[in-house]
């Protein structure tokens, strides 16, 4: 132990990173291998009236062009598969990719995708989660733009009672919030190299944060067994959540299969942006009762999380707030409809923090407010409130072994607070 | 169909091959000019003719009645001058603090004016300097005032087959005490354009008097200008807070912000009337003073 | 179109389209990895390289540009087999975590120590201003500098 703490200790991979021998997906180069661009067109919403890829195939260089026909099972998702590797019906958002080209170089596949013609009837989009939840707004997918759980339009958490909890306060506060939307942008982009040998077993190369969860989809969506797709994670220059999905595997798998060939997919800084998933833009509507002395006591929450064209992890990570809504906070009379709307910008997943982040924002700001109501210092209020052990969430999780309130002490020292 | 490529071991050879191929692109730096073909932007690209070997385009002179740099004068060289700190703060500010060291050693002067972009840094702190541009084909020799320079975004009076050669800035005449101040603002501290970037330059006589008074501006419109309507409350006055004051209330009225994805037009018009105070305040010596209420 | 050029002290010879990006052409064709592409858009730094000993992002030189000059990058910073101070005190300062901006900015700080070994904590920030990195929040890398220059 004495040579550990209290020591630089270098990351086992740090030497090869100064000296430029990492190897990341990128930087793998194999015979004959191919290289993938995609075609789209110019708007976030539209129904596919018909693709054309004639032109496009007979780009010398070109050795495979595919659409939806060519993916076996076109729907993926964790919770709900409703977003398809290559679209048939509705582009949802823009810069969804439509066909997807492998040619011998770069400059040969953006020749091709020019050449590939998709009529399309250019459909309303909608952006805003609220003005998608009206009724009569455009919609994103057939049968509504509000995600379920269970049959229910919104995930519904109770604890206590609310009502009796606000006539028990002394004050009651409540606000609006909204966060942006935010990008992780790594500084690698996605990338994967996928190969097929003879009898059709597929390795993927991969800067994957979930690895057997790539497997898991890419097998589904192929239709193949598991034991017929090897992933190798790669280096990752860069994931905080935003690669923990397939992006470009599933793509680079189905043309390798088709081609025969080791095939490349490395999105530009521009399809990164566009395409891959950002952090969800949250509405939070919060309304807080709580006693002169800065006890909380009741708390109703109306959560509308943007989920954008597709469920994704979605659903997932409104369950995950609602156990961590009110942060490390007591509170016992809690109301909660959280609600997944879908909208016509790109897909929302994890990032650092997977949908907690938001609602921090939100809580710590009703936090100095009450602060400032009672007039009390705003790290006592945070004191007061603290979880502790046997606590319950509104969940329902009882806790144990709660460390908040030591750390949160040792901030208070090392900090140096109550002498500023 | 495949690019041609030009590579001119001096101007007057520079100027030949754009003779005969007068819609080949000229490429400096290439700061400009390579983003845009790496996102596929540009689609007839015919030929470049890059003027990277041209040693006369490449230097900084002082002359009795003005100073000389040429086109191909990178940001990074014009950033370690101390002349042009000394005697052109302004385009010494733009350079230093444009970009990023990598694209300072990389983009020129001459490819920031004639890239004209509404917010380039070299053309707002041009115009404040009153600087002249000096446009040169096989056939004739121009001096065109900064201040004419641009037609609209990325569009300027350069003619086919000529080549901006350099600028001249002006000195100031004996007894002519000129202040400058360079304000800039952008999303981050390094690597990006500027949200609005305003530079002044005032020239005083002995008494105090203003005898001129240039004010060049980024983003509030297709391409970066001058405010004139506003250097006429100054000229012949007694530089005062309350001329500045009158300045800031009526900026609103003389420009049309850009909206764009580094800020919204909004935003623009909040922002420059803080930028535009200080920066009358510093180049007229006032801001030393202490600031009326 | 051909082009010779000297990388890392040997000189090279490759055959190129006049729009081919210098990144490119030392990735695809001559093998230099370590050169990474971020951006394309002279953004990020990660591919950043010495030209002629001055910092350039080499996604925006053209190679045919870059005929007679001369490139390093960080595998020419290794003098047989002794790695650069600054490769070593970015490993050892945690100066790097995913390692993808690493290459760009041991150039960047060497272009810096090339010209003011002795820099400020600010000389040293602006420095690297145009190295973007995700991951360290960029103070281990300024200790890292200081480790040297101190
Ligand atoms: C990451 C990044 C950050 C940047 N930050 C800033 C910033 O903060 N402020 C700012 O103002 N700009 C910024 N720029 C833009 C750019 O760097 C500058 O405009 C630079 O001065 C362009 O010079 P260049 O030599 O690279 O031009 P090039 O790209 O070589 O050329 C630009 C244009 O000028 C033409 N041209 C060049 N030289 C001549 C000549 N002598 N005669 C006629 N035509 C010519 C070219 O044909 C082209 O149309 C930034 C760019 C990048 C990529
Ligand atoms: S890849 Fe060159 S600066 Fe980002
Ligand atoms: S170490 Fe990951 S971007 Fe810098």
């Amino acid at each position: 132990m004495g040579k550990v703490i209290g020591h630089r200790i270098p990351l086992y991979d740090s030497y090869r990173h100064t000296t430029g021998q990492t190897r990341y997906v990128d930087d793998i180069y194999l015979p004959g291998m191919l290289y993938v661009k995609t075609a789209k067109i110019p708007v976030p919403h539209a129904r596919i009236l018909n693709i054309d890829t004639t032109a496009a195939e007979r780009v010398a260089g070109v050795a495979g062009v595919i659409t939806h026909k060519d993916v076996p099972n076109n729907y993926w998702g964790a919770f709900v598969q409703d977003q398809p590797v290559l679209p048939d019906k509705f582009v949802r958002f823009l810069g969804q990719p439509v066909v997807a080209v492998a040619a011998v170089d770069e400059d040969t596949a953006y020749e091709a995708v020019d050449k590939v013609k998709i009529d399309y009837e250019e459909l309303t989009p909608v952006f805003d989660p609220e003005e998608a939840m009206h009724p009569g707004a455009p919609e994103v997918h057939e049968g509504g733009n509000i995600a379920k759980f269970g049959g229910y339009d919104a995930m519904m958490v109770r604890l206590g009672d609310v009502e009796k909890g606000f006539a028990e306060s002394d004050y009651i506060i409540e606000h609006k919030f909204r966060t942006a939307m935010n990008e992780h942008a790594f500084l690698e982009p996605h990338c994967s190299v996928a190969e097929a040998d003879a009898s059709g077993h597929i390795t993927i190369y991969t800067a994957s944060q979930t690895t057997s969860w790539h497997q898991f989809l890419i097998c589904g969506v192929l239709g193949v067994p598991i034991n017929t797709v090897r992933i190798v994670s790669s280096p990752t220059g860069g994931g905080f959540g935003g690669k923990s999905n397939p992006a470009t595997e599933f793509v680079c798998a189905i043309l390798a299969r088709k081609t025969g060939k080791p095939v490349k997919w490395r999105w530009t800084r521009e399809e990164e942006f566009l395409i891959s998933t950002v952090r969800s833009a949250d509405i939070m509507w919060m309304k807080t009762g709580f006693k002169k002395d800065g006890t909380l006591v009741a708390r109703k929450i109306r959560y509308i999380q943007d989920t954008g064209a597709y469920n994704d992890f979605g659903t997932y990570g409104m369950m995950k707030l609602t156990s961590q809504i009110n942060g490390p906070y007591r509170i016992p009379n809690v109301w909660f409809d959280g609600y997944v709307v879908y909208t016509n910008k790109q897909v929302t997943g994890p990032m650092r923090g997977y949908s907690i982040t938001q609602s921090v924002s939100a809580n710590e700001t009703q936090m100095e407010i009450i602060a400032e109501i009672t007039g009390l210092d705003p790290i006592e209020v945070r004191m007061k409130n603290l979880l502790q052990d046997g606590d319950i969430l509104p969940t329902q999780q009882v806790l144990e072994a709660v460390g908040v309130r030591e750390t949160l002490e040792a901030v208070i020292k090392a900090s140096g607070w109550y002498n500023k | 169909m495949s690019v041609q490529y030009y590579s001119p071991g001096s101007f007057t050879e520079a100027l030949q091959v754009l003779e005969r191929n007068s819609n080949y692109t000229l490429l400096a730096g290439g700061t400009d000019v390579v983003p845009r073909l790496n996102l596929r932007q540009v689609k007839d690209l015919q030929g470049l003719i890059y003027l990277g070997n041209i040693v006369e385009m490449k230097k900084i002179v002082e002359h009795n009645e003005h100073i000389f740099i040429g086109a191909l004068v990178t940001h990074a060289r014009i950033a370690a001058s101390e002349l042009l700190k000394q005697k052109a703060y302004n385009v010494w500010y733009a350079s230093y603090h444009m970009g990023t060291p990598a694209i300072r050693n990389a983009g020129t002067i001459g490819g920031n004016l004639v890239n004209a972009s509404p917010a380039g840094d070299s053309c707002v702190a041009l115009l404040a300097a009153g600087a002249l541009a000096s446009i040169k084909s096989l056939h004739e020799n121009r001096l065109v005032p900064v201040k004419e320079f641009f037609v609209d975004k990325g569009k300027t009076v350069l003619k086919p087959g000529e080549i901006l050669y350099g600028v001249h800035l002006p000195k100031a005449a004996t007894g002519i005490k000129k202040g400058c101040s360079y304000q800039r603002i952008g999303t981050l501290k390094g690597s990006s354009t500027a949200i609005i970037n305003i530079a002044v330059e005032i020239e005083q006589d002995t008494e105090g008097m203003c005898r001129a008074c240039r004010i060049g501006a980024g983003a509030v419109a297709s391409t970066s200008v001058r405010l004139y309507s506003l250097e006429e409350i100054f000229v012949d006055k007694k530089m005062s807070w309350s001329l500045i004051e009158q300045a800031v209330n009526e900026v609103d009225a003389y420009i049309n912000p850009i909206d764009d994805t580094y800020a919204t037009a909004w935003y623009r018009r909040k922002v420059i009337k803080v930028l535009l105070k200080r920066a009358l305040a510093e180049a007229s010596g006032l801001a030393s003073e202490q600031e009326e209420v | 179109m051909e082009v010779r050029f000297v990388l890392n002290g040997t000189e090279v010879k490759v055959d190129v389209k006049p729009t081919a990006i210098l990144t490119d052409i030392l990735r695809d064709k001559l093998g230099v990895t370590s050169v990474k592409k971020g951006c394309e858009t002279g953004d990020c730094g990660a591919c950043a390289v010495l030209l002629d000993g001055e910092l350039v992002n080499s996604c925006l030189v053209l190679a045919p540009t870059v005929a007679g000059k001369s490139v390093t990058t960080v595998e020419g910073l290794i003098v047989n087999g002794e790695i650069d101070i600054i490769q070593k005190r970015l490993a050892e300062y945690h100066g790097t975590q995913c390692g993808y901006c690493t290459p760009g900015m041991v150039m960047a700080i060497k272009a810096l120590l090339n010209k003011n070994p002795k820099p400020s904590e600010a000389e040293i920030r602006r420095a690297i201003s145009g190295n973007l990195c995700r991951c360290t929040g960029y103070q281990k890398i300024v200790e890292a500098v200081q480790s040297i220059t101190a």
